[in-house]
């Protein structure tokens, strides 16, 4: 242990989530927001070095790794903290507070982690307290998708493990989390950017979010969407920047989000959509890899946690107010939740990087670094993109939802109202830091880790954004009529598992269950054929050592010449113990050899 | 309700669209004219003045035909499609 008073913020919100059910009252709700702020202090007053190494088993661990990257990732995220805590405070449920603080321990904790054992605790931290965030919608609906969300993830951490021991091993027993050379990866390195790239939510390992945010609670989702894809993409930072794959890999992540949302007729869908394509622009900045890139992209990462949570706020409200998230069940709704539509605006415009909002002065960064290092196929593709995100996040949501037809039910138009004020403060608040980011860019840029220099408000900048922005108007307008909401889901990837897990399932009832079809025998189960043929295996082994000898020798001795029934050794148990030591002592005997050899 | 009654007001211009639009439209390009230095476009078909409104206009009719087609292409299932 070292020897300063440090303290991990991670500490705070598991000591706060064990405490938490301690509280009633006004107590719980002051209890609620003061371990967020508590942690937010400790995240900003932290001291560039190594801080908490223990010593486990024969490996250093480090959990404290501060510089100026992870400072800016626990910075976000502990505000983010803050944020989600204050829109749920109204939730009494206690096991989503707790749910959510262990998964923002487990955010901070990677961010803070020096090397991959400490990374791999927090980022299986994360897997396992987010789901509760889903299944504490208590949906039929919202339990299958948590338990998808608990495989995926459960897969992904399998293979990250296994990179990690295997890049371990390559690494000459170093489990330090430092910059890989992507030049060559080795096998190691290459499941390690799976894991990570799972949790971005890259294609085709992307299909658990909207699947997961799509069913989680109004609040739940508000803080999914902050944590686990950025985190990922700090993980990507540290690990893997200027890999050439990720910039190809980034644009289709961009292109794919942007044309799937345009599908989506639940609202908070057609956002986790958006998530990947906005991680996306992340992705391609790391794979370019210049310090204007990878300053976006953790710009970008800091931003989009926060219009990202403000949208997913917005729709929330929508979700806790009218129990309502379809866009064909919604419309019409400005003159009842008028000020949640200005806080979304907010949120679609700063997502669709409009002047003076907080995309703005990050997004440019990406393209304007893809043009810089002449990769101008994948930025005209980047360009392309922001059209979609305007049309989707910021045209599409606001006028289904707000807009147009009402196409809600009278118990719908009922029960609309803006959302209680603690949500609405939460909003407030983060509207304000979009709006501030974006006017007083700065702010942010004195943070960012790598050199560069970038001024987002050129006179080219704006009459580009400008032009841009008006004509995906004009041409929302002339299309309004494609945009209208039908009732479907789209097909994504986890078409497979959903549908090739219901085949495997049939594929081991036809093996291993008797099916009973009136008027017929039943038919036997593979399980009951493989137990007739080993049913006392000694009769079977009997007679073939029998028949071997007959080979062998011409002569066929009298069954009657063995003296015991191979049935009484099997009753006996003596045929499974004796079989049992002979496979004990022979694979012994092999692995022994191979040993010495 | 200040709010709602903005709101109703500025839906009151939505006949006029096609002017106001063309008005807009017309700014931007007399923006871009007078003010801009094309010297920061990294090709050189964006120094053609009014490119990123083509640019834009294609982006947002590309992105929606091509969504639509893979609706109808099958990507789109009734809502039950999961269900057993």
């Amino acid at each position: 242990m070292t020897n300063d008073l440090w303290i991990h913020p991670s500490a705070l919100f598991l000591t706060g989530a064990l405490l938490l059910p301690l509280f009633r009252g006004k107590a719980r709700k002051a209890f609620l927001l003061l371990v967020p702020l508590a942690a937010f202090v400790v995240v900003i007053t932290l001291q560039d070095g190594i801080h908490g190494s223990v010593n486990f088993l024969e490996w250093g661990m480090s959990f404290g790794r501060v510089d100026a990257l992870s400072r800016i990732f626990a910075f976000i995220m502990a505000l983010m903290g803050f944020i989600g805590t204050l829109f749920a405070l109204q939730v009494r449920n206690n096991v989503e507070h707790v749910a959510a603080w262990v998964y923002v321990a487990g955010s901070l904790g990677v961010i803070l982690a020096g090397d991959y054992l400490a990374l791999f605790l927090f980022w299986e931290l994360m897997a396992f307290s987010s789901v509760f965030l889903v299944w504490a919608r208590k949906t039929p609906a919202s339990l299958a998708a948590g338990f998808r969300y608990l495989l995926i993830h459960g897969l992904g951490g399998i293979i990250l493990l296994t990179g990690i021991v295997l890049h371990q091993q390559a690494a000459g027993g170093n489990f330090s989390f430092v910059p890989m050379d992507v030049t060559r990866l080795g096998a190691g390195g290459w499941l390690i950017l799976i894991g990570f790239l799972l949790n971005a939510a890259a294609p085709p390992l992307h299909a658990w979010m909207p699947d997961a945010y799509g069913e989680g609670t109004p609040s739940g989702s508000v803080v999914m969407s902050a944590f686990t894809t950025k985190t990922a993409v700090y993980a990507l930072i540290r690990g893997f920047t200027g890999l050439p794959l990720l910039l190809p890999l980034g644009v289709f992540m961009v292109l794919f989000g942007v044309i799937y949302a345009m599908l989506q007729n639940d609202a908070r869908r057609l956002l986790a959509y958006h998530i990947i394509s906005q991680v996306g622009y992340m992705v391609a900045g790391i794979g370019i890899g210049s310090g204007l890139a990878v300053s976006g992209a953790c710009a970008h990462a800091f931003v989009n946690v926060l219009y990202k949570s403000l949208l997913f706020m917005g729709t929330g409200s929508i979700l806790s107010m009218t129990g309502k998230s379809k866009f064909s069940e919604l419309g019409g709704l400005y003159r009842k939740m008028p000020r949640t539509l200005v806080y979304t605006l907010i949120g679609g415009l700063s997502i669709s990087a409009f002047p003076l909002f907080a995309g703005f002065v990050t997004k440019a960064m990406i393209v304007t670094a893809a043009f810089d290092k002449h990769f101008l196929f994948y930025a005209f593709l980047l360009s392309l993109a922001s059209s979609g995100t305007f049309l989707s996040t910021t045209l599409k949501l606001t006028y289904l939802i707000w807009f147009g037809d009402s196409r809600c039910s009278e118990k719908t138009l009922e029960k609309a109202a803006d959302p209680p004020g603690n949500m609405e403060a939460a909003m407030a608040l983060t509207a304000f830091l979009c709006i501030f980011v974006g006017c007083y860019y700065p702010f942010l840029y004195n943070m960012l880790p790598y050199p560069f220099t970038y001024n987002p408000y050129s006179a080219y900048h704006l009459s580009e954004t400008f032009q841009f922005m008006f004509f995906t108007v004009v041409g929302f307008f002339l299309m309004l009529p494609m945009f209208a909401p039908k009732p479907y889901l789209s097909l994504d990837w986890d078409w497979f598992y959903r549908i090739g897990a219901r085949y495997f399932l049939r594929f081991m009832n036809f093996c291993f269950s008797r099916k009973e079809t009136a008027g017929q025998a039943p038919r036997p189960s593979l399980e009951e054929t493989i137990d007739r043929l080993l049913d006392y295996p000694g009769d079977f082994f009997r007679k073939a050592m029998l028949m071997a000898s007959f080979l062998a020798t011409g002569f066929m001795p009298s069954l009657a010449n063995v003296r015991e029934d191979p049935r009484s050794w099997l009753r006996n148990a003596a045929f499974p113990v004796g079989l049992s030591v002979f496979m004990a002592v022979f694979f012994l005997a092999v692995m022994s050899i191979l040993f010495f050899l | 309700m200040t709010l709602v009654r903005l709101l109703e007001a500025m839906g009151k211009w939505r006949g006029n669209g096609l002017p106001v639009g063309l008005i807009v439209a017309g700014l931007l390009l007399i923006f871009e004219a007078l003010f801009v230095n094309h010297d920061q476009a990294h090709t050189a078909m964006e120094k053609i003045p009014g490119f990123w409104s083509i640019f834009g206009f294609l982006s947002c009719v590309v992105i929606v035909f091509f969504s639509k087609w893979l609706a109808h292409v099958g990507i789109l299932k009734p809502e039950d499609y999961y269900d057993e």
